[in-house]
């Protein structure tokens, strides 16, 4: 039964993998990679003498935690007040709105972002100002930036999540309930020890899937976003390594930087599912 | 009867209040981009849209609609589409139901998980996976939208996460009656994981709606684009960044913020269409019965 | 959960880094002629069995022969009567009259060009015929794939083809040369429309009583005024003085035209006092023209919120009336159209480049070739693309080729389908000249069919016949307008063109985006007083350090070689 799967990741995506060796080349389209020089760790050690390489690196992992956690925590929460929703047309009315967001590319959301976070304009600073405080240049300050991006990424994606969450609840054995009731447990009860129960397989997948994400930090955000006032707080790797003129002499340094942010992921899902297995004899898959 | 509490009572309402308000900020962003679609290229450019049209036109949607290119991505879209989301579904079920046996009926089982999860974190990068495309004849085909990505894992691994949640007496039972594989995959666990199907199948047919770039890359020419390749390349090619100043009348066609709008509308509006119809999968309690028996 | 995101990153990356082949000159001419294959004068040579002899510049190779070719297209190219890219007049007259049949390989949106030529030359096959930026060219080169065409161009060269070539003094086809060996052939749209020009609200100058602006001081008199006087009469301070955007050098609301008045040259090369090519962003004179912007910045006469803006946010600006100056590039008018629609009492004018001192400002201008047609090295008959080069800019009559098929029918833009395209380093300075002899004699039949003059003939009249759709050309071709400046600096020879006349060396392409950013950054951070204007100093010290000692070295190696 496996087989046809097997075969076409083998072809697709197991030999392209071969192409992994860019990343120790100094790789030039025309020379194609037998022709290119090979660099050994060179590309890595140009990444890692990069100016503000620290910097970059500590606002790439920053952002993507907080993405992370963020990304968890909220898509679950709105998962489980929405099956308190009893009236099937807002449920479902809610369930297709929150998914909305993610057809929009950043490029459209950037610009609606900037229109409504301006200091000058802006709806957000208006309703500030109504309340009596300073108005706030979200988008130009580094004190703000990063949350300013977790918060409309979050925004954007939870839908994708939520929907997710949502089959697992409605996967969840309705007489767990029903014997709860029966003991008296309030909604609250139930859900800590039914609800969330029977989510957590999905709600640990999901989140030692998205640990593989720790490095990236959502380039076409940022990008349509930032600015050079900014980059103290919100360039990331990503956006370095795009400006470094990808497409003329630096493929090699993009792989050896794709390489790496795999082995990151690699090593942390590694770790998560070790855990798990040996702390709790489970398998996250 | 239950009386309902007080708390209760303002946890419901504050809780239809929060989410309804989380809607309507989702639905915002949508809504003015439809305004903008709708209004003067004039009142667009000059930011004066919000939710609204101003000065009521249909001119982009006119224009668009009478390309002959659009019609024609709409058509590749449709079949990758309808191939992609096929080949993706079955071979989902295919992989997920074997990964899902635990590790004493089927013993490599985390073997080969492993194996497909690797590929989601290492990649060799776009020119082997081109190359490799290549090699296999499939450039420039409608195939070549299709079978590379015929494996979706992360939907695998999902998968194979709740057919492992479903009680393990139903499965056993079929097979104790000489129920094969085969059988049991598509009479119990289907049926029991519409849940989880519908969820796959959002995301297959939204990823191969959506997916542009790989259009771009593995068809050599224009019309054989899909939708979304080319509404991308629309909406790039008159964004302002990409501006060189050469031609002048192609100056004049960055100015369109409204047929931008338009093309966005347009290249959501299928989706947006097909999702509150795959709803009603997500659906209670289909479990229960079959335990009971 | 696919790979693409890193896909997506090396597609956003190509996007950006394109510019769009163009420029119209397609030379048919007006007056009726004999076809030309009868101009040529050497008779052609015809055998069967040998490989296909090449005969004169535009004969036919009999037998016919196969070119395969890649190109890119604007999204915007229009098509009608069932064409293609592929079949279309001008690939049918390839095949017919010089018995070349024209096979694309492959044919993708100018955005994507680049990134499709990287994964297609990995692959390694290349086709006969390429049309490549510069860094591109000068990659085949080093690798040995290019064919060398000096022989070939001397040769099958007809005369029109060695004029335009030659036309701009020979810097563009110098840029192609390598060691002797020319191995592209240039299209070169001119270097003068990338000159910056300052432009302002005429009608709230004049209603505010200001002088024209001719010094920096002015400009900043301007601005001030612009700020507080309330201009648009809407009782609110929302309106801005000098319109800026984040990029802080785009065409529109850069700085480039501001520089240009303290005589400070960034983002090209300039030779020094003795002769050395130096960069411009880390002379002294940019020092002086930051802390004047700083200043600015503090007083409030730049906009708070430049920094976030890009263009089209500046666009919305103006256009809503917010905005009333800016320096930007000769095209800028065109994306203005509807702050003109919008408001009809607004008038816009440009001005030439104010200085801080005596000495007049000199607008900059920059290498402007986006693309080089190359051949590769053992295409069967590498000669076929002169031919092709020819035919376009042959003189052709108007009867046998309809400007229709050949050129241009309404807004679908023919000559676009020519794969070899030659241009006109003066087009829009030509057309400046052409159109307003056209309109003091009021005749349009003396304007060449074949270029845009006619079109803005008609725009220009129907503008000043009160149809506001053509204010944008208006103000770019019109009386006073941008080109009308451009010409004046050209005639007098009033621009700093960058001494730097070539694509980008290899460290150039390496390192220029790092110290981009960092100039970027520092540049910023000064005008916004985040940072003093001694952060300059240091700018230059780290700037050379981090890579742009390796340029200047490179600089110098390419002025020593020619």
């Amino acid at each position: 039964m496996l087989l046809p799967g097997v075969a076409l990741v083998f072809v697709y995506s197991y030999i392209p993998m071969a192409g992994i060796v860019i990343a120790f080349q100094k790789f030039v389209p025309v020379k194609g990679v037998a022709g290119s020089d090979w660099v050994g760790l060179g590309n890595f050690d140009y990444v890692l003498n990069m100016p503000n390489i620290d910097q970059v690196l500590w606002n790439t992992v920053y952002i993507a935690g907080m993405k992370i956690v963020a990304g968890l925590v909220v898509p679950i929460g709105i998962a489980i007040l929405l099956n308190e929703v009893r009236n099937v047309l807002i449920k479902r009315g809610v369930q297709t709105l929150i998914y909305l967001p993610h057809f929009l590319s950043w490029i459209i959301l950037g610009g609606i972002l900037i229109d409504i976070l301006s200091p000058s304009q802006g709806i957000v600073n208006r309703l500030l100002a109504a309340l009596g405080m300073e108005s706030v240049f979200f988008l130009g300050s580094n004190d703000w930036f990063p949350y300013v991006l977790v918060a409309s990424d979050v925004w954007k994606e939870f839908g994708f999540s939520t929907i997710v969450y949502l089959a697992a609840i409605t996967s969840i054995n309705p007489t767990l309930y029903e014997a709860a009731i029966m003991d008296g447990a309030g909604h609250v009860r139930q859900a800590r020890h039914v609800t969330l129960p029977g989510m957590l397989p999905v709600i640990v997948l999901l989140a030692t899937l998205s640990l593989g994400n720790v490095l990236n930090a959502g380039f076409e955000q940022v990008f349509n976003l930032y600015s050079a006032s900014v980059y103290e707080s919100g360039d990331i790797l990503d956006t370095l390594i795009y400006r470094l003129g990808l497409l003329d002499a630096q493929f090699g340094v993009a792989t050896a930087v794709g390489l790496f942010k795999s082995l990151v992921s690699l090593v942390l899902i590694s770790v998560s599912y070790l855990l798990a297995y040996r702390l709790a004899n489970y398998r996250i898959f | 009867m239950k009386t309902v509490s007080l708390s209760r009572r303002l946890f419901i309402a504050g809780n239809y209040a929060f989410l309804i308000a989380l809607s309507v900020s989702c639905l915002f962003p949508l809504v003015h981009v439809l305004a903008i679609s709708f209004s003067s290229s004039a009142a667009a450019s000059a930011g004066k849209v919000v939710l609204w049209p101003v000065d009521f036109t249909l001119a982009s949607y006119e224009f668009i609609l009478q390309n002959d290119a659009f019609i024609r991505a709409f058509g590749v879209t449709l079949q990758r589409v309808a191939l992609g989301f096929s080949l993706n579904l079955a071979l989902t079920l295919l992989c997920a139901y074997p990964l899902s046996r635990e590790q004493k009926h089927f013993r490599y089982r985390t073997a080969y998980a492993w194996y497909f999860v690797i590929t989601i974190l290492f990649g060799g990068g776009l020119i082997p996976w081109y190359l490799t495309v290549k090699e296999t004849g499939l450039l420039d085909s409608v195939w070549a939208l299709v079978i590379p990505g015929a494996v979706p894992v992360f939907n695998v691994i999902l998968m194979l996460n709740f057919i492992r949640g479903l009680p393990a007496e139903i499965s056993e039972s079929a097979f104790m009656d000489g129920a094969g594989h085969w059988t049991v995959l598509w009479r119990i666990v289907v049926p029991l994981s519409m849940p989880v199907i519908a969820t796959v199948s959002l995301f297959t047919l939204v990823g191969h709606w959506n997916a542009w770039f790989d259009g771009l890359i593995l068809m050599n020419f224009p019309e054989r684009y899909p939708l979304s390749t080319y509404l991308q390349l629309m909406v790039i090619s008159s964004s302002t960044l990409n501006f060189s100043g050469v031609s002048l009348r192609e100056v004049a066609e960055i100015s369109q913020r409204t047929t931008r709008a338009a093309q966005i509308f347009l290249g959501a509006l299928p989706i947006l269409l097909v999702y509150p119809f795959l709803q009603r999968f997500f659906v209670k309690g289909i479990v229960l019965g079959s335990v009971k028996a | 959960m696919k790979l693409s995101k890193k896909m997506l990153t090396s597609a956003l990356t190509g996007c950006l880094l394109l510019q769009a082949a163009c420029s119209s000159g397609s030379n048919v001419q007006t007056q009726s002629q004999t076809p030309a294959a009868a101009e040529t004068g050497s008779g052609g040579q015809q055998r069967e069995g040998t490989p296909a002899a090449a005969g004169g510049p535009l004969d036919p190779y009999d037998p016919p022969i196969e070119v395969t070719a890649v190109r890119s297209v604007p999204a915007s190219l229009k098509f009608e009567n069932g064409d293609t890219i592929q079949d279309n007049a001008w690939t049918k007259l390839y095949e017919n009259e010089l018995g070349i049949k024209l096979k694309y390989l492959w044919v993708v949106d100018n955005s994507q060009y680049e990134q499709k030529l990287n994964v297609m030359m990995t692959s390694g096959e290349l086709p006969d015929i390429m049309p490549v930026p510069g860094v591109k060219m000068k990659q085949l080169y080093d690798a040995g794939q290019l064919e060398d065409l000096s022989e070939l161009l001397k040769q099958y060269g007809s005369e029109h083809t060695k004029d335009f070539m030659y036309r701009d003094g020979g810097a563009a086809i110098d840029s192609a040369t390598f060691k002797g060996e020319l191995v592209g052939l240039p299209l070169n749209p001119g270097a003068t429309d990338t000159a910056p020009l300052l432009w302002i609200r005429e009608d709230w100058r004049t209603k505010l009583g200001l002088p024209e602006p001719k010094t920096m001081d002015d400009v900043v008199a301007i601005a001030e005024a612009f700020v507080k006087q309330d201009p648009d009469g809407n009782q609110r301070n929302d309106t801005a003085g000098l319109g800026l955007d984040k990029e802080l050098f785009g065409g529109l609301g850069g700085l480039h035209g501001f520089f240009n008045g303290f005589h400070s040259y960034p983002g090209i090369w300039i030779e020094d006092a003795e002769g050395e090519l130096v960069y411009g962003s880390i002379q002294p004179e940019t020092k002086t023209a930051l802390a004047k912007l700083q200043e600015m910045y503090k007083a409030g006469l730049i906009d708070r919120e430049f920094a976030v803006k890009n263009a089209e946010q500046i666009i919305q600006d103006f256009n809503s009336g917010k905005l009333g100056m800016y320096y930007g590039q000769h095209y800028t008018p065109i994306l203005l159209q509807d702050g003109k629609n919008n408001m009809p009492e607004l008038e816009l004018k440009p001005y030439r480049l104010p200085s801080v001192d005596a000495q007049p400002a000199k607008p900059q201008t920059s290498f402007n070739i986006p693309e080089y047609y190359v051949v590769r090295k053992g295409a069967k008959n590498p000669e076929a693309a002169i031919k092709l080069l020819n035919a376009y800019l042959e003189p052709r009559s108007r009867e046998e080729y309809p400007v229709e098929e050949y050129s241009n029918n309404g807004d679908v833009e023919k000559w676009q389908y020519a794969l070899l395209k030659g241009s006109n380093p003066t087009q829009n300075l030509d057309g400046y000249a052409n159109v307003k002899k056209a309109m003091e004699l009021n005749d349009r039949s003396i304007l060449d069919e074949t270029t845009p003059d006619p079109y803005v003939f008609d725009t220009l009249t129907s503008y000043y016949n009160g149809d506001v759709a053509g204010w944008g050309y208006t103000m770019v071709f019109g009386e006073g307008g941008a080109q009308s400046i451009l010409y004046d600096y050209n005639e007098n020879k009033g621009y700093r063109p960058t001494a730097f006349n070539s694509a980008p060396t290899s460290a150039m392409s390496e390192k220029q985006s790092t110290l981009s950013k960092l100039e970027l950054e520092t540049f910023t951070k000064i005008i916004m007083g985040e940072a003093g204007i001694d952060a300059f100093d240091e700018f230059a010290v780290n700037w050379n350090k981090l890579g742009g000692d390796v340029m200047t070295a490179e600089a110098a190696a390419w002025k020593a070689s020619k």
